[in-house]
């Protein structure tokens, strides 16, 4: 415990000095630093030993440990010497100006939301790894590290071992084995017990970001509403399970989807100053955290550019520089050396694949409907995402929701593309095809992994269904 | 209805929803067995009892979302392989660099057992590639072996895969 405890506060001060210096202080409660610290903490000490092994220093105590301590003393020095501006912002944040009725639902709902989150943190406590593709994808790569030091040994090169997906972004496996260089030994439930602290992470920047919008009931609806998504908090089902304590990458880039999301509001609506550099940041860290990250920056750029309002195509370059420079710098040279054993999306982006997975439609658009209406998968959240957002039109005027709301359907639409070009199989979902004659093997992939990618959305989408449409025990006006 | 009232009635309907989750799992204002949160946690202090890092534990998690007929058999399996795998270990011969082979053993089991057993190197060859509980012995190499499930007590993954090599 003291080793997870180390590194949790390591990374809560790396991301918080780092936000400080660079991003500016946004005048934000102190639920939103913790948790945008964390999660910019776990981003930059796992890309930092990510360089470490991208440019052959190895991943040990001494690398690691001294690249951190140099961006921590950076960090401090820029602290200490520059005054950082007050943001924009109305105080409706602030618990102080609450009734005691709206202050008594504000504190339960947050109670209630870290009962939801504890849940998480506990079985990430108590679990060893269970769900496969954190096997043999994750926690495989983080006791790779903590044996030869590196990656890029014979995991990433031996064709025999392509079932890890050696080309897959390592960002999360790295942020495990942060725990290993401290403790000094692989311990499979001590290292994935990090994962959870993701969902604490995207908790407390949904209650303060939403909060400084939308006011304290909001933002407190916001913390409590993705605390206790069942696929987050508690459910170990429908498979392969997306839970924060599954050791999946699913959550963690939830997180920095969520992150990217509330940065490019703030930038737009000129909430925070230099919020166009935290979401370059946020928007890496996603790209290294798994594939799908990959064309969410490319949306959130192409979006900036086109929406962006005066200066756009400036800040999307430089959005995009920063995004996918980081992706490029620590990752994706070295995967282009790889062998190409995972599903290979793009190179299935052909005229010809697409126009036949077409056809594709009408399984793929039904079970994903199905998904978002699976309660026991969501309870009601996409239903009430859905009737928030629609009752909100007029607000989309508003260019940062309106971009969210672009973005996250755009990259639905990915999703969806994906499942149309997909060459995917298993022996099984081949049989039940065959034998049925009903379900086909997109039908299975499809329950195997709708309900993850909806999770990357979830936390963004309940922000902005919140934000567009805040909640307010009283009138307004 | 107005738009401050829909706003609202949804919000409730979030809150409500969610702490609908927490009824027990049996209780009589919990009809359609929404009390998922209370499995987990069940879940979990059988995990406690057996200790979180031991086989029993790991046993158990692989075999809880089997259906309660099949748990017996899957749990009889995964505790076999398990028995091998400590066996290996505790074998005075056992070197970092001897050879582990796999016989019979179905992929989805392989997998972790070699993950549990890294960097040792394995076999890669699961059942579904091929490999059999009477395959060859590789000289200097120990073995893990399957006990191999019969037919009736296969997924469905590993019926498919043994169909297809037997070109049916």
């Amino acid at each position: 415990m003291a080793a997870l405890g180390s590194v949790l506060c390591v990374c809560l001060l790396l991301g918080h000095l780092f936000d400080r210096a660079l991003l500016g202080d946004p005048g934000c409660g102190a639920l939103e630093r913790g948790g945008r610290g964390l999660a910019l903490g776990l981003g930059l000490a796992g890309g930092l030993s990510m360089a470490c092994d991208t440019f052959g220093l190895g991943v040990t105590r001494v690398t690691v440990g001294a690249a951190v301590a140099l961006v921590l003393l950076l960090s401090l020095v820029a602290c200490v010497q520059r005054t950082t501006p007050r943001a924009h912002g109305d105080g409706r944040g602030r618990l102080a100006g609450l009734s005691a009725r709206e202050l008594a639902l504000v504190l339960g709902l947050l109670l209630l939301a870290a009962v939801g989150v504890g849940v998480a943190v506990r079985s990430g406590w108590i679990r060893p790894t269970l769900q496969f593709d954190a096997i043999v994808r994750w926690m495989w790569k983080a006791k790779a590290l903590a044996v030869h030091e590196t990656l890029l040994g014979p995991l990433s090169s031996d064709p025999a071992f392509g079932f890890t997906h050696q080309r897959y972004p390592p960002l999360i496996s790295h942020v495990a084995n942060l725990v290993q260089l401290v403790h000094g030994s692989y311990d499979d439930r001590l290292q994935s017990a990090i994962f959870p602290w993701f969902a604490v992470a995207t908790v407390a920047m949904a209650y303060g970001a939403v909060a400084r919008r939308s006011g304290a009931l909001t933002g407190a609806l916001a913390a409590f509403w993705i605390a206790h998504l069942p696929l987050l908090s508690y459910a170990m089902a429908p498979p392969p399970g997306a839970g924060a304590a599954s050791a999946m990458a699913d959550i963690p880039l939830s997180m920095f989807v969520l992150g990217a999301v509330l940065a490019v509001a703030d930038a737009l609506d000129g909430k925070r100053d230099r919020a166009h550099l935290e979401l370059g940041l946020f928007l890496g860290f996603a790209a290294l955290t798994k594939n799908e990250g990959l064309p969410f920056v490319a949306l959130t750029v192409a979006l900036v550019a086109l929406l962006g309002g005066r200066g756009s195509v400036r800040r999307a370059l430089g959005v995009g520089l920063v995004g996918a420079g980081l992706f490029a710098l620590l990752w994706g040279w070295v995967a282009a050396g790889l062998p190409a054993t995972d599903e290979n999306y793009p190179a299935q982006l052909g005229l010809a694949t697409i126009t036949v997975g077409f056809g594709r439609l009408g399984t793929i658009l039904p079970r994903l409907g199905m998904s978002m209406l699976d309660i026991q998968a969501w309870n009601v959240t996409w239903l009430a995402v859905l009737t928030l957002l629609a009752g909100s039109v007029g607000l989309l005027r508003r260019p940062g929701l309106r971009l969210i709301v672009l973005l996250l359907a755009l990259q639905l639409g990915t999703y969806i593309l994906a499942f149309m070009v997909t060459a995917w199989s298993s022996p099984a979902a081949e049989l039940i095809a065959e034998t049925t004659g009903v379900g086909d093997v997109v039908g299975t992939l499809m329950n195997l992994t709708a309900d993850r990618l909806l999770m990357h959305l979830a936390p963004a989408a309940i922000c902005a269904a919140l934000i567009a449409a805040p909640v307010r025990l009283t009138r307004a006006g | 209805m107005d738009r401050e009232i829909i706003i609202q009635v949804v919000a409730l309907l979030v809150v409500a929803m969610a702490c609908l989750r927490w009824l027990p799992d049996e209780d009589p204002l919990d009809p359609i067995g929404l009390g998922v949160p209370w499995e987990t946690l069940r879940v979990e202090q059988q995990l406690l009892e057996f200790g979180p890092s031991s086989d029993d534990a790991m046993t158990f998690l692989n075999t809880i979302r089997k259906a309660p007929e099949r748990q017996g058999p899957f749990r009889r399996h995964w505790r076999a392989l398990m028995q091998q795998l400590r066996a290996i270990e505790a074998d005075p011969e056992y070197q970092p660099d001897t050879l582990v082979q796999f016989r019979g053993i179905p992929r989805n089991d392989m997998w972790p057992l070699m993950y549990l057993l890294y960097p040792q190197p394995t076999t890669f060859v699961s059942f579904e590639a091929g490999s059999r509980p009477n395959d060859e012995l590789i000289p200097g190499a120990m073995t893990i072996d399957s006990s191999l499930m019969p037919w009736d007590e296969m997924t469905d993954e590993q019926r498919a895969h043994l169909r297809a090599r037997q070109g049916r």
